[in-house]
């Protein structure tokens, strides 16, 4: 009670006690009521901002569509139809606006991608000499990065070489998404040497990134380079993306720069780089591979033990019975799938541990793998 | 007589103050959130509006994939659910169905509909989990993606466990089987995994939407509706606020604590390595605080990300009945989890999750409803004693209300100016109607809700409580008729 007391004497209390009481009561409520009425307004502006949004956008969409349908029309029949070519010239030479021309691009830029050959090269002729390529090119110093990449991705779809140096110099842009574009426009752009900007690359290059060059070179038929070139780079993103080409591509040749990724520091490339052996079958890569066996993880053993399958060279018994006791789960179903499938004692072998074994969860593990509904 | 008059006053004057603080404080955390939120959604439609999600489905490049659906009793929708998830997009994936003991005859549907056996399937017991009965492959070469295991009933946490230990591949989607997810769900799910760079990517959770009134076919949303209901109505509003108001903020922050349990992606190794999930109520929210409390012990750099992209649609619970245990279970799992965690509390070893996500939750999300309810009791005491200044009190509710309701319609916009799902202008008009209704009909049932968890988490209720579903399937027809 007296700490209460005491409290109430207490010079904040008192401060805060008056300052309480002193407020100017209908100065606070007026605050208070311009702020209820600001959000009751606010609730019916963002009603009628939404409705009136909608019949704008409504508007724009349809005006948009129809002036492509338009556009797309006069573009198919000149396509199939010399004969349109004038009609179609001179209503694009019409398309005066930015509006109309983004539109026009856009059309182009479409009919571009689905199109080949001829009709592939009469779209880039409209073009260039509508110079519709100028406003791609003053699209690549906008400052919006959403108009840049635009740019970049309507030059290197119409593969104007022309802006090649300004394409080049945004590599290196600090917006990722920006470098990203210049990278995918540099592998269209530049014939003799595509993938020059591994060489020089050094921020991650992502799995989105290299899915999309991937993408690229299945799509557009690009000549593949020969990924050994950056096996040695510094950028481990790197060297993991061209093992995974390596693979996807049987890259055969390279089976010494694969072998001597075996010792990298990171796991990842290891274990990339053993997948790697697997795939190209490298035999002579074999005596190491079982070497590397007992001082690797689980992650990495079963990695190994997949390859050494693969390759199908001989097996150690000793140390492949010396893994199934181990505790690790993935390793022991691993060496039963490699046993399983060697044809010349593997089921047997198999057969009888199952037999003596007191290992409930090897047990289950063979029986697993000679269950045939069980896709691997 | 007068001293006691002082204390009377001095309580009054110190409850006051406490309460108009926490009023204060906790509007303009939420006005930052959004405007945080807002800025985070701007963003992530700028970068994502031309990216071509297509070059995903066919890359052997891209991380492989298993959907884990824990089934409990889904007799109703399994078949055609089970179907929906078989044709989503994307290149490595696989479908693992778990039947957590369900009483109805949910797996003999599933044996005949999808030609199913008994295989010898071993279990990697890598988390602890209740018995496997059996688990079950198709003899059917088109349903060679779907696994189906059958389980001693333990729980959805368990059933997710499970399936964590039938599943082989890098990463893992958590889902509600009587979900609906979208075709192209996984492709912006494992996005985020792509982009990752110096940072780990451990998990990435996507907008949850309503699917009550909306017309669905083979599985798939096909023209999205606002509910006729008024209760999936006001969740529209609230599921709206919560996912592109505040989620989308939180990831921005680095202090998400929550990925929704009906669709989340996670890194398996590390959810492996972190325990699995735990046999709590709210075991979505504490997977993802344990995963990030794992990643910061372990001093490893990480990410939890959010996609505001409508990724899943679920049917939201149209009687107060089932709503009150939905939300009954929900406060539960917010308190487990906050007590399970609580040396994470204001603790800086663990970043933005420690000294703004953890704390936001304790104070926002567990102590809200309940300081609501002590202020209201508090008024009706000083009601007793004649100390209410009444004028001052309307006002003061004018002000709450009008600031619930701009609130609202802040969320609408955030939708309609990002996903634009309801199209129809008599829905928008409908649901702000309901952000007029919600603060007076709705708002008050959500206290007495959580104050019932609160209270039978006290008294040691640990259970999911019945949620009964009408079924999409039965919903189709409705709307037909």
């Amino acid at each position: 009670m007296q700490l209460l007391l005491s409290f109430m004497d207490n010079k904040i209390f008192n401060y805060l006690n008056d300052a309480f009481n002193r407020l100017p009561d209908n100065a606070l409520n007026n605050i208070f009521i311009l702020i209820i009425l600001y959000f009751f307004l606010s609730f019916l502006i963002l009603l009628v901002f939404i409705l009136v949004r909608r019949i704008y956008s409504v508007y724009l969409k349809r005006r948009k569509r129809a002036v492509f349908n338009y556009y797309q029309n006069i573009l198919s029949k000149y396509i199939f139809d010399e004969s349109y070519k004038s009609m179609a010239y001179s209503i694009f030479s019409k398309a005066e606006s930015a509006f109309d021309k983004d539109i026009l691009i856009d059309v182009l830029y479409n009919y571009h991608i689905k199109f080949e050959g001829a009709h592939q090269k009469i779209l880039k002729t409209i073009y260039k000499e509508l110079q519709l390529n100028q406003l791609s090119f003053e699209k690549l110093k906008s400052k919006n990065w959403t108009t840049i990449v635009k740019g970049i991705q309507e030059i290197s779809e119409f593969n104007i070489k022309a802006e090649n140096k300004k394409i080049l110099d945004l590599l290196n842009h600090k917006n990722n998404i920006i470098s990203f574009e210049a990278q995918l426009a540099s592998i269209k752009l530049l014939p003799f040497v595509p993938f020059a900007f591994l060489d020089n690359l050094e921020r991650p290059f992502t799995k989105w990134e290299q899915i999309n060059v991937y993408d690229l070179i299945k799509s557009k038929n690009i000549e593949v380079p020969d990924f050994r070139l950056w096996l040695n780079s510094k950028n481990d993103t790197i060297v993991e993306f061209c093992l995974k080409m390596i693979q996807i591509q049987k890259q055969y040749g390279s089976e010494k720069e694969i072998i001597d990724l075996l010792d990298h520091k990171n796991q990842q490339i290891r274990k990339e780089c053993i997948k790697t052996i697997g795939v190209l079958d490298i035999k002579s890569a074999n005596e190491l591979l079982i070497k590397m066996i007992p001082n690797e993880d689980y992650i990495v053993k079963c990695e190994l033990i997949k390859a050494i399958h693969q390759i199908n060279e001989k097996i150690d018994l000793n140390l492949y019975t010396e893994l199934l006791n181990s505790n690790n789960y993935s390793v022991k179903k691993e060496i039963c799938y490699a046993l399983r499938d060697n044809i010349n004692y593997g089921p047997f072998y198999l057969a009888e541990i199952y037999e003596k074994t007191d290992d409930d969860i090897l047990r289950q593990i063979i029986k697993h793998v000679f269950d045939s509904k069980i896709k691997v | 007589m007068e001293v006691l008059i002082d204390i009377l006053y001095l309580f009054k004057f110190i409850f006051d103050f406490l309460f108009i603080t926490y009023a204060i404080v906790i509007i303009i955390t939420y006005i930052i959130l959004a405007i945080i939120s807002g800025l985070a959604l701007r963003a992530y439609l700028k970068k994502n509006k031309n990216v071509n999600y297509n070059s995903i489905i066919s890359t052997p490049l891209a991380p492989s994939i298993s959907i884990i659906a824990p089934a409990y009793n889904e007799s109703v929708t399994i078949i055609e659910n089970i179907r929906a998830l078989l044709s989503i997009f994307y290149n490595d994936f696989e479908v693992i169905v778990v039947n957590d003991g369900s009483k109805d005859d949910s797996l003999e549907k599933v044996i005949k509909a999808y030609d199913l056996v008994k295989v010898d399937f071993a279990v990697n017991y890598q988390v602890n989990t209740k018995e496997v009965k059996g688990v079950y492959k198709s003899k059917n070469k088109s349903f060679e993606k779907l696994t189906v295991v059958d389980k001693v009933n333990g729980g959805k946490a368990d059933a997710l466990n499970v399936g964590i230990n039938i599943s082989e591949k890098d990463l893992f989607v958590a889902i509600d089987v009587d979900s609906i997810i979208e075709p192209d769900a996984l492709l912006k799910l494992v996005k985020p995994f792509l982009d990752e760079t110096d940072k780990k990517i451990i998990a990435t959770g996507g907008v949850i939407r309503i699917a009550n009134s909306c017309l669905i076919e083979g599985g798939h949303i096909v023209k999205v509706n606002a509910p006729k209901q008024f209760l999936p109505s006001v969740q529209v509003l609230e599921y709206t606020r919560a996912f592109l108001m505040g989620r989308m903020a939180w990831s921005k922050l680095d202090g998400l604590l929550l990925i929704s349990g009906a669709l989340g992606l996670f890194d398996r190794n590390i959810v492996i390595k972190a325990g699995g999930y735990a046999h709590t109520v709210g075991e979505d929210m504490e997977l993802i605080v344990r995963m990030r409390r794992y990643m910061c012990e372990n001093n490893l750099q990480y990410r939890v990300e959010y996609i505001p992209d409508p990724l899943c649609w679920t049917e939201a619970p149209s009687s107060l009945k089932i709503l009150g245990r939905q939300r009954n279970r929900w406060t539960r799992g917010t308190i487990d989890t906050l007590k399970i965690h609580k040396k994470i509390f204001f603790n800086k070893k663990y970043g933005r999750m420690g000294t703004l996500g953890y704390p936001y939750w304790y104070f926002f999300e567990w102590l809200a409803p309940l300081v609501e309810v002590l202020g209201f009791i508090y008024l009706i005491i000083l009601s007793f004693f004649g100390l209410v200044n009444w004028p001052y009190f309307i006002l003061m509710l004018f002000f709450v209300y009008s600031f619930a309701m701009a609130f609202s319609s802040w969320a609408l916009v955030f939708e309609e100016l990002t996903f634009h799902k309801y199209e129809k202008k008599t829905d928008i008009i409908k649901l702000f109607i309901t952000a007029h209704l919600e603060p007076i009909i709705y708002h008050p049932l959500t206290l007495i809700w959580a104050v019932k968890g609160n209270i039978d988490y006290f008294r040691g209720k640990t259970g999911w409580g019945k949620m009964e579903r009408a079924g999409f399937k039965k919903k189709l027809n409705n709307i037909k008729k």
